[in-house]
């Protein structure tokens, strides 16, 4: 069955890609995810397998270990690239309001 | 100890009940039943009475049949596992949680994400029951018409009847069912795109949803129960002995079912058992059900004791009288003996519809036979309906002098085999006389005269 292909990335993902910038098990990206995000973005697990499965199958990401209840993860290339997309997206955004934004003050 | 410590309930969801089935979990553990398995009957087993959390999730990933755990269900279950929730037991697609800790966070976190998976979950693994099921049904019923000629016909049968009043109760439960599906959804949907709560099904909900489990099975129990009694009380043993064979046979489908969901038998398993019982339930309804346990239809040859309409001068259709026999003709002599004859049909609260058949031994010159069907009904439609079922069949409809046999309408109709019918259309009748030619005419005639006869005199 041909997957789905990622175009954009949802805030979550945004986030749990962030996380994978080091090695990562489940219950690690999900505490990094409300660590960087300062509490404001939380994930269920039943999210993040999804997301994960999601990731791995367009090789965002890929499966660096196995340990017997956990597996660990990485982003890749191809990954950082989007990451980077991503980014520079949202830095756009924010850039084009700024003068607007500060000009109301 | 002497108290009961395990406690088996049945639990009937679907995949849009999932909040309701957390709210029922919590309710029980807090009355100090704790959830130990889900199945047909979900076991609980004596605890303390606590406040857990509870959490049904659906993987979509999952097999919606098995309930043995992929590779892949295992990751999921590990990584839930790991954020505070111990996995209890799954049903098909649904997995069951729980967790005592207050912080563990919530296992779906995105209510869109949650909303496709039901949304693709229920319409997989109802696949079956929307589409396949009604497709097999209407191909039967088309069959069964085809075969009987026309549904004036199957109006004539207890058996027709009872299948088609299944079948629409059935599609009506369908219909019920996608109609409040899709009522749902649209509401869900917009609640997704508003930022709102999706209206999941609460326990008041779901309480009233196990009555529409309870009323068919108790519908089903009765008539199976009115059968084996109403078998023993007419000293048909065949019959209630197939009642009872078909009750045992359902408890054992649903045994089995337990156990195939307790013991984790992978996919393939169970669809190779399901196969196998489909095809024992077929056989046994196909020759049980219909030849016994609705045995008013059962096609009974009957040697006719004496024709009704000389003595008691009314017509009465049942199955022990043949209105008109050629003895009644005045056909059979002191040398003859009249042979093979029979009636056969059935009749129903809205039509019914009779065979007869009388022959005279081969010991005569000239061997004579009449061969005819009549069919009745108070309806008009079904009347109609017959008429024109038999009137679209035949090749060549010559329409004939109704004076002459009294009627109200008299069709020759020709059929592709050389044969022809003669059809007469009383006002409450329609008698079909088979293999009309002309050496059988003044037989018919007379037939028919007779016939007309018993119908001034009822």
């Amino acid at each position: 069955m041909p997957r789905e292909a990622l175009k954009t990335l949802s805030e979550p993902m945004y986030y749990v890609l962030l996380s994978l910038t080091e090695e990562r098990c489940g219950i690690e990206i999900m505490s990094k995810v409300n660590e960087i995000s300062g509490g404001r973005v939380s994930i269920g697990p039943g999210t993040l397998y999804t997301m994960l499965s999601k990731f791995e199958s367009n090789d965002l990401i890929r499966c660096v270990s196995v340990e017997p209840k956990r597996k660990n993860y990485i982003i890749t290339n191809l990954g950082i690239a989007m990451l980077r997309e991503e980014y520079a997206r949202i830095a756009c955004l924010a850039a084009d309001g700024r003068a607007i934004m500060e000009g109301l003050k | 100890m002497k108290q009961k410590n395990t406690l088996k309930k049945f639990i009937s969801f679907r995949y849009t009940d999932l909040t309701a089935v957390c709210e029922y979990l919590e309710e029980m553990e807090a009355q100090g039943w704790q959830l130990v398995s889900m199945g047909m009957l979900s076991e609980f087993r004596k605890c303390e009475p606590r406040k857990v959390r509870y959490a049904a999730e659906l993987l979509e990933s999952a097999s919606a049949i098995s309930n043995s755990i992929s590779d892949k269900s295992q990751d999921y279950i590990d990584m839930c596992e790991q954020a505070g929730w111990e996995f209890i037991c799954n049903i098909g697609k649904m997995f069951i949680f729980r967790t005592e800790s207050e912080t563990a966070p919530e296992i779906v976190t995105d209510s869109a994400e949650k909303l496709a998976d039901i949304k693709k979950a229920l319409l997989k693994t109802n696949f079956i029951t929307w589409l396949i099921l009604p497709v097999i049904m209407i191909f039967n019923f088309v069959m069964q018409v085809r075969a009987n000629g026309s549904i004036a016909v199957l109006a004539s049968q207890y058996i027709a009847l009872a299948t088609m009043l299944l079948y629409l109760l059935f599609f009506l439960t369908v219909i019920l069912q996608i109609a409040g599906f899709i009522r749902w959804y649209v509401k869900a949907k917009s609640a997704v795109a508003s930022g709102l709560q999706i209206p999941y099904v609460g326990l008041k909900q779901l309480r009233r949803r196990k009555l529409e489990t309870y009323i068919p099975l108790a519908i089903i129990g009765i008539i199976l129960l009115a059968a084996s009694i109403s078998g023993i009380i007419q000293g048909d043993i065949i019959m209630g002995a197939m009642a009872l064979i078909i009750t045992i046979f359902l408890i054992a489908i649903i045994a089995l079912s337990h156990l195939i969901q307790k013991l984790r038998v992978p996919a393939i398993g169970v669809i190779i058992i399901s196969v196998v019982i489909s095809i024992a339930m077929m056989s046994l309804i196909t020759y049980g059900l219909v030849f016994t346990i609705l045995g008013v239809d059962r096609e009974q040859d009957k040697i006719k004791t004496d024709p009704i309409f000389n003595k008691a001068g009314t017509l009465m259709l049942n199955e022990d009288s043949m209105p008109i026999s050629l003895n009644d003709l005045d056909i059979v002599d002191d040398r003859q003996e009249e042979v093979n004859n029979y009636v056969y049909g059935s009749k129903t609260i809205l039509a019914a519809k009779y065979s007869y058949n009388s022959e005279l031994a081969v010991m005569s010159d000239n061997p004579q036979g009449i061969y005819y069907d009549v069919y009745y009904s108070n309806y008009e439609f079904l009347k109609k309906m017959y008429i024109d079922s038999l009137i679209r069949e035949a090749q060549i409809v010559d329409d004939l002098k109704q004076e002459q046999f009294g009627a109200n309408e008299a069709h020759k109709l020709s059929n592709a085999d050389g044969l022809s019918d003669l059809m007469i259309v009383y006002d409450d009748y329609i008698v079909v006389y088979h293999y009309y030619h002309d050496e059988s005419k003044p037989l018919i005639n007379s037939a028919a005269k007779a016939f007309q006869n018993v119908l001034d005199l009822s």
